[in-house]
């Protein structure tokens, strides 16, 4: 039992932080940022690169890596998404754009480094430490305590600083941001890069735990998204209670029916909301004209 | 030749389906990430009926197309409460519920070892076992695919179809039971992408999970719209287009395993330019534009 809740509370983990990277772009640019799974898998493919081709530091290699995420996302949004914004593309565009990305980054990353799982050796591999009769290891200990400092960094950047007030005001009405005079590009920007940011350093903490797949970034970006639409309205709160729901859900699927149906649980979860509340927990309905 | 009729019989199954998702995406606007599951699921219950049951192709091919399009319908009903970004997202969930249940439920499907030797078709006692056989039946049934869609988009039912692409709110004031033609299409386009799927079954005489995978779905959506969405001929040359440009790879005779790499990259990469540059495809009426919106 304490087994199961040690579970739940670092998948959740998880899936809040690809919720939250998730959604900062998301609600910003308004629209379906697929190739946000080769960002997550980028992270985790640069350290393995920096560590094992380069033989870098570990520490070196993992700031690295975010670095190269990071600037993984910005460059995408810079090259494709931005030109395409001002050629007045639409949502559904940037969709359809965004998975062309993300297939070329997928088998980008494949052609490389080969499909198969890599570990990042010399990683201290955590001796697990028992809380509360549960085992955890020390690499979902930190991923866990990443998803509370992230909850509260997020509440704090959004609501009290100038760039969330920035980013709300983009997110709410690009026009009338545009007129107040905020530089609405620049905003777009660090939306990708905190976004980016973010799920490079879950993907890498995934590496650290379990090892990486050329295409472990899109069931990652699919459980968060599901998270932010359960969760609503893309706040902090509701993701994470979305999160903590989607989590109990899977583990006690996946322990009642065996691993193997744990995403068909989360999509069916997913479907269930699409269908009878599609506003999520904290949201408000939208009326079809409003849309 | 061999090699060349497979080539031609692959790019008659693939315009089959991607016709079949013109309707659905082309001429509705409904953007759907689930056709490789309506594929799949005719491509397996023909498999299945033909193994477990053996009964005759036709009625295996109705089977599927029946039971597909009965999916198709439960696909069809998120469209009416959810839009754009979100209902793509919904047919996405379909489409990894159905692969999920393709490659788990083992004792029913086969799982990951999929089915093995799915019998030659055999039509009113005439046994269809050639490459050259093969092709004029799919360049048959990809003829009626064609016909059906063309007499569909020019009918009525289909100007209420693009009049739901353009505008669904004037659409629904102009008193268009706009829910039911939403199901409707699907339930046409799913049956549709069924039966070519049991082509693609009894052609291939093995199938598993791995071909109806979302890729496969991404695939399907980029054959629509880079050939040109909301054209009757556009998926017919983004068919030829998608089939044929990663053949030539075998021709500079690079290793398999950068090969089907690369194959994905070079759709990849067209979709990119394609969404960059000309969204509406090759020969595409329609561009995915943005409704007029006011939030």
């Amino acid at each position: 039992m304490e087994q199961l809740i040690a579970n739940i509370l670092f998948s959740a983990s998880t899936i809040f932080l690809v919720g939250i990277s998730f959604s900062m772009i998301f609600t910003t640019a308004r629209f379906f940022h697929f190739a946000h799974a080769a960002v997550i898998t980028s992270g985790a493919y640069g350290c393995f690169a920096f560590s094992q081709w380069l033989t870098l530091p570990m520490f070196v290699s993992v700031a690295l890596a975010i670095a190269a995420g990071t600037g993984l996302g910005w460059c995408l949004e810079l090259a494709v998404y931005r030109p395409m914004r001002r050629n007045g593309a639409s949502p559904l565009i940037l969709l359809l754009a965004s998975l062309g990305l993300y297939i070329v980054l997928q088998n980008g990353i494949s052609m490389l480094f080969g499909d198969d799982t890599k570990v990042i050796s010399g990683s201290a591999v955590a001796p697990s430490i028992s809380i509360l009769g549960a085992r955890i290891t020390g690499i979902q200990l930190a991923v866990m305590g990443f998803a509370v400092a992230v909850f509260f960094a997020k509440v704090f950047l959004v609501d009290r600083t100038r760039v969330g007030l920035a980013l709300r005001a983009v997110a709410d009405s690009p026009e009338l941001a545009k007129v107040s005079g905020i530089e609405f590009d620049r905003t777009m920007g660090i939306a990708f890069c905190f976004g980016s940011f973010l799920a490079s350093t879950v993907g890498l903490s995934r590496a650290f735990d379990v090892g990486m797949t050329p295409t472990m970034g899109l069931p990652m970006l699919l459980l968060g998204v599901v998270a932010v639409v359960l969760g609503g309205n893309g706040k902090a709160l509701g993701v994470a209670i979305a999160s903590v729901l989607l989590a109990s859900f899977q583990q006690i699927a996946g322990w009642q029916f065996g691993t193997r149906w744990e995403e068909t649980t989360a999509f069916l979860l997913l479907l269930g909301f699409l269908l009878w509340r599609p506003q999520g927990i904290l949201g408000k309905p939208l009326r079809k004209a409003e849309v | 030749m061999e090699y060349l009729l497979h080539i031609l019989i692959l790019i008659g199954i693939y315009t089959m389906v991607s016709v079949s998702l013109n309707l659905i995406a082309g001429y509705t606007g409904l953007i759907s990430i689930a056709h490789a599951a309506f594929y799949g699921v005719g491509a397996y219950v023909a498999a299945i009926m033909a193994l477990k049951l053996q009964s005759p192709f036709l009625a295996n091919i109705i089977c599927a197309v029946l039971l597909s399009s009965l999916l198709g319908a439960l696909v069809g009903i998120p469209s009416l409460r959810i839009r754009d970004d979100y209902f793509v997202i919904a047919t996405f969930a379909f489409q990894v519920i159905t692969f999920s249940i393709l490659n788990n439920w083992v004792s029913f499907t086969g799982g990951p070892m999929g089915l093995p030797g799915i019998p030659q078709p055999t039509i009113l006692e005439l046994e269809i076992s050639s490459h050259l056989g093969f092709l004029v039946l799919v360049g048959m049934m990809c003829a009626l695919t064609l016909w059906i869609s063309s007499r569909i988009v020019r009918s009525p039912f289909g100007r209420v179809l693009k009049a739901i692409r353009e505008d669904e709110v004037f659409t629904q004031a102009a008193g268009k039971n706009i829910a039911g033609y939403k199901v409707l299409v699907f339930v046409i386009g799913a049956g549709m992408a069924a039966a070519a799927g049991v082509m693609y079954a009894y052609y291939i005489s093995f199938i598993d999970p791995t071909s109806f995978t979302v890729m496969e779905s991404i695939f399907i959506l980029s054959i629509v719209i880079i050939g040109g969405a909301g054209n009757l001929w556009g998926p017919v040359a983004g068919a030829v287009v998608l089939v044929l440009l990663p053949e030539l790879l075998r021709f500079i005779g690079l290793p398999s395993s950068v090969a089907a790499n690369l194959r994905q990259m070079i759709y990849g990469g067209l979709l990119v330019t394609f969404m960059m540059w000309r969204p509406k495809g090759l020969l595409g009426e329609y561009a995915f534009h943005a409704r007029e919106v006011k939030k």
